[in-house]
């Protein structure tokens, strides 16, 4: 898969993305403190971007991370990525997408850029809406943004900046009611 | 019933129960297959009690959600039914997110979930 990413980039440019505006930029830790960093342009192919996951997957465990820490950052990344290549891109075999990650014990930080339209997060609709909920559509984005500490996207939309900090305390579990989950409502 | 590659079936009396091949739910073209082999269950086979057991199912993307979410239409089209079962904790925690935990019957265990179909 690694050789197949290659064999796609002899001749594209090192980096899609426009310098970070400030918002953005401030999110982003140098790669200098950070333990671990990968850069890789890819192509419009979710078996590759699958494979690129699965490289930051075993580092973050390299350096310690497990049960929800690491699901949540597999969840976003996992919608981030097939979002660009889907979504973003198209499945357009011309375009490529950019993906920054830098990993260290406490912290992951993850930059998707492709090369589509862009979007704005801002006007889909809330697929929690009673009017949305049963639709099959538009939870990758909301999930993004609920399991990672901070995201922006650039004005265009086509560039998610991410990070998840460790044991972060706003993803400490909240005790489960035990009524939710006996199922009242007969479906 | 119609051969299945994504899922494995079978009867326990009257429900039908499903349980996933594969442990992460998230390949395009696998997911895809996944919808169409859920969705034969209840247009092809006929089968309107259905209990989604997701016991070794570590991971899934919301693509896969979307195909759960078509299969509960197509059920309550025929006047089905639909449970789900054996969640790990962290997909639990993204079924409520996004509030899918109300569109879903969503229990414990398989025999918790079967007798809760009161058949």
């Amino acid at each position: 898969m690694k050789s197949k990413t290659a064999a796609c980039y002899q001749e594209t440019p090192d980096s899609l993305s426009q310098p970070l505006c400030k918002e953005a930029s401030m999110l982003a830790p140098s790669k200098d403190s950070m333990s671990w960093s990968y850069h890789q342009l890819i192509s419009s192919e979710t078996d590759v971007g699958h494979a690129q996951i699965e490289i930051l997957m075993t580092q973050l465990e390299k350096f310690g991370w497990d049960g929800r820490d690491l699901f949540h950052v597999r969840m976003a990344v996992e919608e981030a990525v097939v979002n660009a290549i889907e979504h973003g891109n198209k499945r357009d075999p011309l375009k490529l997408v950019e993906l920054d990650f830098r990993v260290s014990p406490d912290l992951c930080y993850i930059d998707v850029i492709d090369q589509g339209e862009g979007f704005d997060p801002n006007a889909l609709h809330d697929c929690t809406d009673e009017e949305f909920v049963d639709k099959p559509r538009g939870r990758g984005v909301m999930l993004i943004k609920e399991l990672m500490s901070e995201t922006m996207y650039n004005a265009k939309g086509n560039q998610l900046t991410m990070i998840r900090r460790r044991n972060d305390p706003a993803f400490e579990i909240v005790p489960e009611d035990d009524e939710s989950d006996e199922g009242s409502i007969e479906k | 019933m119609s051969n299945k590659r994504r899922i494995i079936v079978s009867d326990e009396g009257a429900v039908c129960v499903v349980r996933f091949v594969d442990k992460k739910i998230v390949d395009s073209a696998s997911i895809e297959q996944l919808g169409e082999e859920l969705n034969s269950l209840v247009l092809i086979d006929k089968k309107s009690v259905l209990l989604l057991n997701f016991e070794g199912v570590e991971f899934m993307s919301s693509a896969a959600l979307n195909k759960m979410i078509s299969l509960n239409s197509k059920l309550k089209a025929v006047q089905g039914r639909l449970k789900l079962c054996n969640l790990r904790a962290e997909i639990k925690e993204v079924f409520t997110i996004t509030r899918l935990d109300r569109v879903f019957d969503i229990r414990k265990t398989e025999p918790d979930a079967i007798a809760a179909f009161k058949l």
